[in-house]
């Protein structure tokens, strides 16, 4: 369960988020829109403990952000590398083992096989030894996802992974992210495209500075679009 | 070239200078893969140019000059690693300020140094052939120092390379193993100090790593190829300025690095057409 709680960030005196709150229960599809500038990306920095908030808390699993790193997967919306940096996929997906603590290189062989499992469930098993530079855009994001599950998390937070790929390597990942949340994995992904993820998600929570909760069965895209940009600082609706 | 290995027979300073030259090759391929894949060329140029203040004021002071320019190197690095993570849209004038400033303050204490005023050429375009056994010692504890860093922080450099943000979400302590990256920049950078001083320094920590890149799948594997390339460069550098009588080896080295490394993009080039062309 990740509980947000009367949540304010600013960078110096601009305020971006103020007193946002929701929770997301074990399990759920949850996506985040909102407008350019609205705070969607910070949010996510903030579960992350990538940054602290001014006032507010957030909690997952009880825990505070920082201990609870190890339940959370990220995949971020790319990582910009040369074409010629010399790293394999699976080395990359490998990434996702790593610790604070892990020094002398290797991994054990136990390690080796949680990496071939994610490789084998994102569907990049063939492409193993390929560089990750040069894979197309769609091939990218899924070697990210499997260096996001292969810690086997309970949590996936993603920054509009979709947003740099054509159409149809959007919906191939789509898919591959419903099957993962069947398989009991919480996710929470930033989107701008509200008129696609809304056929995936089971719950929308809108951040315009404040944030606003919707269940998109019971709403139309048209009302969700209007709420949203209702959604400023204390607005916040069920 | 028969003439050249009856010399390295006979002769100790070409034997230190050989010597030398395999320890500046280690440092070369080691640590310019992690500034070629980390993209700190620009970086490891202020280390490299601040050291020259070190040197001076060793210089100036009586110390051994290696000394003077460890203290800089990795005092420079340290702060530029600062700076990168505090003043980071100010970084590049920030580092020209430490390139040109570490040179000033060199040239201000060799010119104020009383009695005979040193030949600074040797500090910006090195002198293999002058070392002595105390600096080779010098150079083989810090090539030491420098692999067992790498050894045992193997995985954190290239991860920091890769993803910064994502490393530091793993728990790994970025701002703490950026600083150790950058001083095992500035401890190769006074390695190869001697063998082809400062302005060439640059080089060397580039060319060969971005020719291994070229065919390298892996950071391992470019590591090895481009020590390789180092040492092919370094020797193959003594031996065109030994037959050549007297043209500066440092030089010569860097020419030859320069060389492999656009024939190799040339390679590079051909072969990708050719793969299109065969697909």
């Amino acid at each position: 369960m990740i509980k947000v709680r009367d949540l304010d960030f600013s960078y110096g005196s601009v305020p971006i988020l103020s007193g946002v709150g929701f929770d997301i229960a074990p399990g759920e599809f949850t996506g985040v829109i909102g407008p350019n500038g609205g705070g969607k990306t910070t949010l996510l920095r903030l579960i992350l403990g990538l940054i602290e908030p001014v006032r507010g808390s957030i909690t997952i699993d009880g825990r505070p952000v920082r201990t609870a790193r190890s339940l959370i997967g990220y995949v971020p919306q790319t990582v910009n590398v040369d074409y010629g940096f010399p790293i394999p996929v699976r080395e990359t997906v490998a990434m996702g083992l790593m610790t604070g603590v892990s020094f002398f290189p290797g991994f054990t062989r136990a390690e080796w096989v949680k990496v071939a499992e994610a490789l084998d469930v994102t569907g990049i098993a063939g492409i193993a030894d390929r560089r990750y530079g040069e894979l197309s855009g769609g091939q990218r994001q899924r070697v990210l996802i499997a260096r996001a599950i292969v810690s086997h998390p309970k949590i996936l937070l993603m920054d509009e992974p979709t947003a740099q790929i054509d159409a149809s390597a959007e919906l191939s990942i789509m898919e591959l992210l419903s099957l993962l949340n069947s398989q009991g994995i919480t996710i929470l992904l930033v989107s701008h495209d509200i008129g696609f993820i809304v056929n995936y998600v089971k719950k929308i929570v809108s951040v315009n500075r404040g944030a606003c909760v919707h269940q998109p069965e019971n709403l139309s895209l048209e009302e969700i679009m209007s709420q949203m940009y209702h959604c400023t600082v204390h607005g916040r609706k069920e | 070239m028969n003439e050249f290995f009856t010399a390295v027979m006979t002769k100790p300073f070409l034997q230190k200078a050989l010597l030398a030259g395999l320890l500046s090759g280690l440092a070369c391929g080691v640590t310019g893969t992690f500034v070629v894949i980390k993209r700190i060329a620009f970086i490891s140029g202020g280390i490299a140019h601040a050291v020259m203040g070190g040197l001076g004021i060793a210089y100036f002071l009586g110390w051994n000059p290696l000394l003077g320019a460890l203290i800089f190197a990795v005092l420079s690095a340290f702060l530029i690693g600062l700076f990168k993570f505090r003043f980071s849209q100010n970084l590049d004038t920030l580092i020209g300020a430490f390139w040109a400033v570490g040179m000033a303050v060199g040239v201000i204490f060799i010119a104020i140094t009383p009695g005979y005023k040193k030949d600074i050429s040797a500090f910006l375009f090195g002198n293999i052939l002058m070392i002595d056994s105390a600096t080779l010692m010098i150079l083989a504890v810090l090539d030491g120092i420098l692999l067992l860093i790498v050894a045992v922080f193997y995985r954190q450099f290239v991860y920091l390379a890769f993803d910064e943000e994502y490393s530091k979400i793993r728990g790994i302590r970025v701002t703490a193993v950026y600083l150790l990256l950058l001083s095992i920049v500035s401890v190769s950078v006074v390695i190869l100090l001697q063998t082809v001083g400062i302005i060439l320094v640059i080089a060397l920590l580039t060319l060969p790593a971005a020719t291994a890149e070229l065919f390298s799948r892996s950071v391992g594997k470019m590591i090895v190829m481009s020590t390789l390339i180092c040492l092919g460069a370094i020797f193959l550098g003594f031996l065109v300025s030994f037959g050549l009588s007297n043209l500066p080896t440092g030089a010569v080295i860097i020419l030859i690095s320069a060389a492999s490394y656009f024939f190799a993009l040339l390679i590079k080039k051909i072969s990708v057409k050719l793969s299109r062309r065969n697909a």
